[in-house]
């Protein structure tokens, strides 16, 4: 018998081997092995111990993404705005639960700075985004806002605090270290209220998005006081959701009869489906991403439930329209105030261009909503620089009047049109909904965002910061 | 009742899958003493490549399959020489740390390689609803309940009726007994690896055709776990059983308990089992003799 077929299994005990080296009882073999075998092993572990540092070593990282440009001043971190830089900090998902919106979304906010830098940069300054993983997590969260501001002074925050409980908790700091966030992927309503100098929100607010929403059902349904379900996700977000609807439903008559929240690894929906199905509702709302979406429509197929849903910003895409019958596919609206790229216009048709030349972008903006969002917020960023007068130092201050100063900013119908102002942080007014066209298997959208505006009423922010609602805005 | 049935057919599903799962985790660990924690990432990666091969490069469903069992054997293979055997003799915690690490380098290449990005699976099986007796039945239920069934009993006539499978679970029952009997021991161990891989891949690709491919997968795997310990860590039927019990129990709470508690009620169970029957269900009880 080979010695080699004596290996032990892991945890035996160890006892001398006999004259002719076998094993006689369960032991645990002591000695030292061949010199060949040892290296191997620590050759094996030292590999595996470099292939996870390198894997999970993405926190400060300071390239400008993967798409392979160079444009965007991709460095090794460093200090604040220099004479010829504009340092700003991105503190976002990229490789936990949420990259898949998020992940895009930074693309975009690439694709227009990258394009910027190409043009000469504002001012003759190029702008360098200072990239963190937050992976989701809210310690992970701090410690990026802390390497970010505190070591690589970056001048403000772009594209930050997306996770909503990230954003609660960093809000206090922000305000407190005069460090401007432009253009989060989610609108807290702490983050608004009360009144914040330092938060430029550009996602649409879930108050603005529930007006629309309920809004685009009364229309669509005809029913004026409706019985309404909602699965959420089990986050602070999905109950204000709910809440929100509630309170908008209640007020004209109606009744939230269910709210059911859905662990994010949920494979189906089927448990709550069926309560719900039992409830008969008019309309069903949903709170998550596309893979909550998905599940919800899948369930509904199978079980027969035919009543319309319409669920917020994140759950739309392509992906829970094509994972349904086309009758079940027709049922399911998201509201958005960003326009997907299966919208042909000009501005979508531009957008696409610059993401496949300024990062490689340009599949993934294709199908990908957050892209777009993304690439406005580069837009309005560049923007609010733009206003900062030459020669004049850029630093958080300046950057705060900048970002006031955008005012009307057209963004080629890929949203309402961008204002902000002194008393104005919430830039981007204006929903519509969008739905799917199983012909073209496109999605499609609802109407403009003028017909929408008026459903929005924004009574709930602080009255230094109401919303003026001007149809010549997008 | 009829709500019952309906609840009970969707947590067999999905059981079903986490059957397969921790049906090579039982598998590894009977025979190897290692308790591989990168089970559930295997299973996501097993998704990937069955989307990479119909979705990407044509292949059609069955074809696709094949080569993701053949490609997952292979990485089976290669987990046990390239990390197990060499850490093999160190101490227990040692190589649970490795597969943890294996855990973390697969979810890691999977976000570089494929991205973050969720797919949907383009899968030809049919997804229509069958109503029986009021009960409303998706044919997709049935097709993975049917298919991990028709797996689970290929294996289990594999261990029972060939000379490999013998050599397995006698290597599993007591590895030195079977190397003394001219067993080759590490023959079993490469079989082993491969085999746990390939049940992985079944695993992530059944889920695949009810949930999107994403990195989450893996998460999803690791209710496997809990699977594995109710059923017996040293029970092969004990896995199915752990596997098929943990969907209904999830499926159940989430019915009549609350949805946010399915997860939570899994746990206290195998909490329960681990005071009252730490050996699991279908496990026996080990005794040494001092």
């Amino acid at each position: 018998m080979k010695d080699s077929e004596l290996r032990p299994r892991a945890g035996d005990l160890a006892e001398p081997r006999s004259r002719r080296g076998r094993l006689i009882t369960r032991t645990r073999i002591g000695g030292r092995r061949p010199r060949s075998a040892r290296s191997l092993r620590w050759l094996v572990i030292a590999a595996v111990a470099a292939v996870i540092l390198s894997a999970c070593g993405s926190s400060s990282s300071s390239s400008a993404g993967s798409g392979g440009s160079g444009t965007a001043a991709s460095s090794s971190g460093g200090s604040s705005s220099s004479s010829g830089t504009i340092n700003l900090g991105v503190i976002s998902d990229q490789t936990g639960p949420t990259s898949a919106t998020q992940l895009p979304f930074l693309h975009g906010i690439e694709t227009y700075i990258n394009k910027t830098n190409a043009q000469g940069g504002v001012n003759g300054q190029k702008i360098h985004l200072d990239l963190c993983d937050e992976k989701y997590d809210v310690t992970a969260g701090l410690a990026c806002y802390q390497t970010l501001v505190k070591q690589d002074k970056v001048s403000a925050l772009v594209g930050s605090l997306n996770d909503s409980d990230v954003q609660a908790a960093l809000i206090p700091k922000i305000t407190q270290d005069k460090i401007p966030v432009i253009g989060a992927e989610s609108t807290n309503q702490e983050a608004l209220i009360p009144f914040n100098k330092y938060f430029f929100a550009m996602e649409c607010p879930y108050p603005d998005q529930a007006d629309v929403a309920v809004q685009y059902e009364k229309e669509l349904t005809g029913v004026a006081a409706p019985k309404v379900a909602s699965m959420t996700l089990s986050v602070s977000s999905g109950i204000e959701w709910s809440q929100l609807i509630k309170e908008r439903v209640t007020k004209a008559g109606g009744s939230l009869v269910g709210a059911f929240p859905i662990p994010p690894t949920a494979t189906n929906a089927d448990v709550v489906v069926q309560k719900m199905a039992a409830l008969h509702p008019t309309w069903i709302t949903v709170h998550g991403g596309p893979n909550i979406s998905e599940i919800l429509l899948k369930s509904m197929q199978k079980f027969g439930l035919q009543v319309p849903v319409v669920g917020i910003f994140a759950t739309g895409g392509h992906l829970p329209f094509q994972s349904v019958s086309p009758t079940y596919a027709k049922l399911f609206h998201y509201v958005n105030c960003y326009t997907p790229a299966d919208v042909t216009g000009p501005g979508t048709t531009q957008m696409v261009a610059d993401a496949q030349k300024y990062g490689g972008y340009g599949a993934e903006a294709q199908t990908n909503d957050p892209f777009t969002n993304g690439y406005v917020v580069g837009m309005a960023t560049v923007a609010g620089l733009k206003n900062i007068p030459s020669g004049t130092k850029v630093d958080s201050a300046s950057i705060v009047t900048g970002m006031e100063k955008v005012n009307n900013l057209d963004t080629m119908d890929l949203s309402p049109n961008v204002t902000f102002g002194p008393n104005l942080r919430v830039g981007v007014i204006g929903l519509r909904p969008y739905g799917w066209d199983a012909t073209t298997k496109k999605i499609v959208a609802v109407g403009t965002y003028d017909h929408y505006k008026s459903a929005i009423t924004g009574e709930w922010l602080p009255p230094q910061s109401k919303y003026v609602l001007s149809s010549s805005a997008g | 009742m009829t709500a019952f049935i309906q609840y009970l057919i969707t947590g067999i599903a999905v059981g079903s899958i986490y059957a397969i799962v921790a049906l090579g985790f039982s598998l590894v660990f009977k025979a190897t003493g290692v308790f591989n924690f990168a089970q559930g990432s295997l299973m996501m990666l097993g998704a990937f490549l069955a989307w990479t091969a119909t979705a990407r490069w044509g292949l059609a469903l069955v074809p696709a399959i094949v080569l993701t069992l053949v490609i997952s054997g292979a990485l089976g293979v290669a987990m046990h020489f390239v990390v197990i055997r060499p850490l093999m003799g160190n101490t227990l915690l040692t190589l649970v740390m490795a597969t943890i690490a294996l855990s973390l380098i697969i979810s890691a290449m999977a976000s570089i390689i494929w991205g973050s990005e969720q797919r949907l699976f383009p899968s030809p099986i049919p997804d229509h609803v069958l109503i029986v007796g009021g009960v409303r039945i998706s044919t997709l239920d049935l097709i993975v309940i049917g298919v991990s069934g028709v797996c689970m009993l290929i294996f289990g006539l594999f261990f029972r009726f060939t000379t490999l499978g013998l050599q397995m679970r006698a290597t599993a029952e007591n590895s030195e007994a079977a190397v003394l009997s001219g067993v080759n021991s590490q023959r079993v161990f490469v079989v082993t690896f491969a085999v746990a891989l390939m049940l992985a891949s079944i695993g992530g690709i059944l889920l695949a055709n009810i949930s999107l491919v994403s990195l989450s997968l893996g998460d999803i795997g690791l209710l496997a776990f809990p699977a594995v310990v109710v059923g017996g860590l040293t029970s092969i039927p004990g896995a199915v059983v752990g596997g098929i019990l943990i969907g209904v129990i999830e499926q159940l709470s989430a019915a009549y308990i609350s949805v946010e508690s399915q997860d939570v009620i899994v746990y206290v169970v195998l909490l329960i089992v681990l005071l009252v029957r730490p050996w699991g269900i279908l496990g026996e009880r080990e005794v040494v003799r001092v």
